[in-house]
């Protein structure tokens, strides 16, 4: 996956249609796999990426407009989840474990116990590929939070398997 | 494979289960000018009462 920082690219200001099309998916499965629960992530998606198109003229000159629209996207889940007091469903444990050849058996109730700001940068660090800056960047902290985050969640995720495989 | 490259594995094999529906920037962008709309229209109608609620029907009668 290229890297967040060279959109939109040497090659010109790209258009908000062009950068629709190549980023909605992305940032669709990050904020769902983020939030854990599908209907939220794509919500939050169509939100950010509206106001992505409303503020194009300003948003089209950050380093980086995909961590800006994925930030957009997570900020307004959090207000909606604030708001509205029902569990929701997650996307986690739903999909059996023989799905998933090569990597440990639990990992996916592993990560519905992982608190969403450490979800989140797992997400951005191993499914998008985004460096710590970058992350830093997108999420609009520190990156030696980033990376504290990044460290714990590792080791939860290690200690949730250890204690239920 | 190391911890880490597992959980990229991972996170890859998840993303791949959730479906995506396709949504044109056009339905995007037509759900942002229904949006300005709507807000265009309550600012005009903003000195103007709402109607009067419907009498409710008594069904016991």
């Amino acid at each position: 996956m290229e890297g967040i920082l060279t959109y939109p690219g040497p090659d010109g200001v790209a258009s908000f249609e062009d950068f629709y099309r190549d980023k909605r998916e992305h940032v669709a499965r990050s904020l769902v796999m983020t939030l854990g629960n599908r209907e939220l992530g794509l919500e939050a998606t169509d939100e950010a990426f509206t106001r992505a198109y409303q503020n194009w003229d300003k948003v089209k000159t950050y380093d980086n407009p995909t961590g800006w629209v994925y930030r957009v996207g997570l900020n307004w889940a959090r207000t909606r989840l604030r708001r509205s007091k029902r569990e929701i469903p997650s996307i986690y444990l739903e999909t059996a474990v023989e799905h998933f050849v090569e990597v440990e058996p639990g990992l996916d109730a592993a990560m519905a116990k992982l608190p969403e700001k450490h979800r989140a940068v797992v997400v951005l660090r191993y499914y998008m590929d985004w460096s710590l800056e970058e992350i830093a960047t997108a999420l609009r902290v520190p990156k030696g939070t980033v990376k504290s985050r990044l460290h714990r969640a590792i080791a939860n995720l290690q200690h949730e398997i250890g204690a239920v495989t | 494979m190391t911890f880490e490259q597992q959980v990229r594995t991972y996170l890859h094999n998840k993303a791949a289960t959730i479906s995506i529906p396709p949504r044109s920037v056009q339905s995007l962008l037509k759900g942002v000018r229904l949006n300005d709309a709507l807000g265009d229209l309550r600012s005009l109608g903003s000195d103007v009462e709402p109607p009067a609620p419907k009498e409710r029907r008594r069904w016991w009668w």
